[in-house]
């Protein structure tokens, strides 16, 4: 019996030959959430690249009806308080939201990542002075700390996306450190040290390829987070101001009217919602399907 | 453990001085001089008036100077004078600081006790009907921007409805009546992430303990339900989750900046956002501090606590 029993854990604990994309896929569409993600997303981005072929006016010219209309055939969103287009403006703010969730991670996540394997790799002050810093950075709320940060910039589209940038880095520094610091164990990074390969490509060629899935992971959840936190500027009124069409300041700007056009505030906020909702969930299979170790941690 | 807490103390330490210089150089890098600001805002353009008040205001002194005085005066409770409120900042705080704090507690409240209640129920009836809603629940919340919550509940139960008032926040020794029903949405609002945040993370540590052994023990001795889950599962679940409520307070402060401004609550986040867009640098300064710290020491507190609720975990 425990002969038979022990056989068949041998067994079991050969890895059947799979085909690793055909594995991914079919773990990442497990669940319908994550399909309905990915296809949201995909409408977004048409929405974004082809804008000005979709949208039905100008996002920009005054008065393509009279000045805040009810949806109607002619204007299925309605028309804002100067007489614009609610729907071609919601489709033009797509445009903004990808380009600064886009931009801010791959700035934030190769200024952190580098940080963060600096940190880890070398250790001794290194590490205490960028971690502390990291810390430092990890006491103000999210939120605060943008608003701190774009309010010193200034507004506009370039500038929000520094105060991102730099408002999110602590996040890659401190996963980075941690992955490098548990990398830097394994006997291949240890081969590479004894046989006095350089410092720099054992970090590039060894220790970034192996710490690539949950960076995946965390930068596609950072896009949802980065497009609710630009949102959240524009409704105060910071960052990105009209007459830029933005989601978040399209609900700032329409939400004195709430009471009598509710669309135009409910439009780019559920916009908001949907794209938020379907990067985590996109995230979230990517973790399962890339490494489901991950789940809880990221 | 006594080691422990003083190098975690003395590492706090280290973190606030970053945060003050933090705080102290992004403010000197605005990319108008407030004061130049404030005087344009006044009406006539006066090079003697803006050299004046940068003196009084010891802006024309070297940096390090100006922050040593800053902080030597906080450290004695002196937040320094508001240039666009005409008020000194302790002032401005005393007015602001209840309101906030009643708004926090009564969200810290709904989210910790409703969340973990919620998570704990999920986990020991997993496959039933309110298992089934909570993980899609917490995520519709956790990605609906809180503005946008804010404007449905104003719409639906403010101006549809009619039953809530949706401006303005009395604090409840002022009128009890009014201020709880003024606080409903706001701390609906305001609670929202934290309460699914907790109970997704109740729920997953619960379905965790309930597999272990001494529990089995518990059911095996014929115990009930109610005894086995509070006095045997309970405590020990509850460990992750407050990582998670002393992150609640970041969530928090956070939630009043918008929460505040949405139902026009005249609390720290409100006027932390004027301020802001008023280029009063004086209270930006000393808010964006009260903010770093307190969130520090609420760090601190949890990481020391730690060891306290969970005698397995050691430092060395």
């Amino acid at each position: 019996m425990a002969v038979q029993t022990s056989q068949a854990l041998a067994v079991s604990e050969i890895a059947p030959r799979t085909n690793e994309l055909r594995r991914f896929t079919r773990v990442f569409f497990k669940r319908w959430v994550v399909a309905l993600g990915l296809v949201i997303l995909l409408l977004v981005f048409i929405a974004a690249i082809f804008a000005p072929w979709i949208a039905p006016y100008d996002p920009y010219k005054i008065a393509t009806g009279g000045a805040l209309e009810q949806p109607s055939a002619k204007h299925w969103l309605g028309t804002d308080r100067i007489g614009r287009d609610t729907l071609s403006r919601v489709i033009f703010g797509s445009r903004v939201a990808l380009e600064v969730g886009f931009i801010t991670v791959a700035v934030a996540s190769i200024i952190g990542v580098s940080l963060g394997m600096i940190a880890g790799y070398f250790g001794g002050p290194f590490y205490i002075i960028i971690m502390r810093a990291v810390d430092a950075l990890m006491c103000f709320p999210g939120l605060i700390l943008f608003m701190f940060l774009s309010a010193m910039l200034g507004n506009g589209v370039r500038n929000v996306i520094i105060a991102l940038s730099i408002g999110t880095i602590a996040q890659y520094v401190r996963v980075m450190c941690g992955l490098t610091l548990s990398l830097k164990q394994n006997d291949y990074i240890l081969a590479q040290v004894s046989i006095g390969a350089p410092r720099f490509r054992t970090m590039v060629q060894h220790i970034l390829p192996n710490a690539f899935p949950p960076l995946i992971v965390l930068m596609t959840m950072q896009l949802g987070t980065l497009i609710l936190a630009e949102a959240a500027l524009g409704f105060l009124g910071m960052g990105i101001v009209p007459p830029t069409a933005a989601w978040g300041s399209m609900v700032n700007d329409s939400y004195v009217y709430l009471q009598t056009n509710p669309w135009l505030c409910f439009a780019p906020g559920i916009c908001i919602f949907l794209v938020v909702f379907s990067f985590n969930m996109v995230g979230d299979g990517l973790r399962d399907a890339l490494d489901p170790r991950l789940r809880g941690l990221l | 453990m006594g080691a422990f807490i003083v190098r975690r103390l003395l590492m706090a330490l280290l973190v606030l001085i970053l945060v003050t210089i933090l705080v102290f150089m992004v403010i000197r890098f605005l990319p108008l001089d407030p004061i130049t600001l404030y005087v344009i805002g006044t009406g006539n353009m006066d090079e003697a008036r803006i050299q004046f008040l940068n003196h009084q205001y010891g802006l024309d002194r070297p940096l390090y100077v100006q922050y040593f005085s800053w902080i030597s005066k906080v450290v004695r409770g002196d937040f320094g004078y508001s240039l666009v409120a005409k008020d000194s900042v302790s002032t401005l705080l005393k007015q602001r600081v209840p309101v906030t704090m009643y708004l926090g507690i009564v969200s810290m409240i709904i989210s910790t006790v409703v969340g973990i209640t919620i998570g704990m129920l999920a986990a020991i009836r997993r496959g039933k009907w309110l298992d089934n809603i909570v993980s899609p629940l917490s995520v519709v919340l956790v990605c609906l921007p809180s503005f946008l919550l804010g404007i449905f509940l104003i719409y639906i139960f403010g101006m549809k409805a009619h039953w809530l008032p949706f401006h303005d926040l009395v604090l409840p020794w002022q009128n009890f009546t009014l201020s709880i029903r003024q606080v409903i949405m706001p701390a609906i609002c305001m609670s929202a992430l934290g309460l699914a945040m907790n109970a997704r993370q109740m729920r997953s540590s619960m379905l965790e303990i309930i597999r272990q052994d001494y529990v089995r023990t518990a059911w095996s001795k014929g115990l009930t339900e109610r005894i086995v889950i509070l006095k045997h599962a309970l405590k020990n679940s509850l460990i992750p989750v407050v990582t998670l409520v002393g992150m609640g307070v970041g969530v928090v402060f956070a939630g009043a900046v918008i929460t505040e401004t949405i139902f026009s609550i005249p609390g720290m986040g409100r006027l932390f956002v004027t301020c802001i867009q008023g280029q009063d640098y004086i209270v930006v300064q000393d808010l964006a501090l009260i903010f770093g710290s307190v969130i520090l020491l609420v760090n601190l507190l949890v990481d020391i606590s730690y060891s306290w609720i969970d005698p397995r975990i050691r430092y060395d």
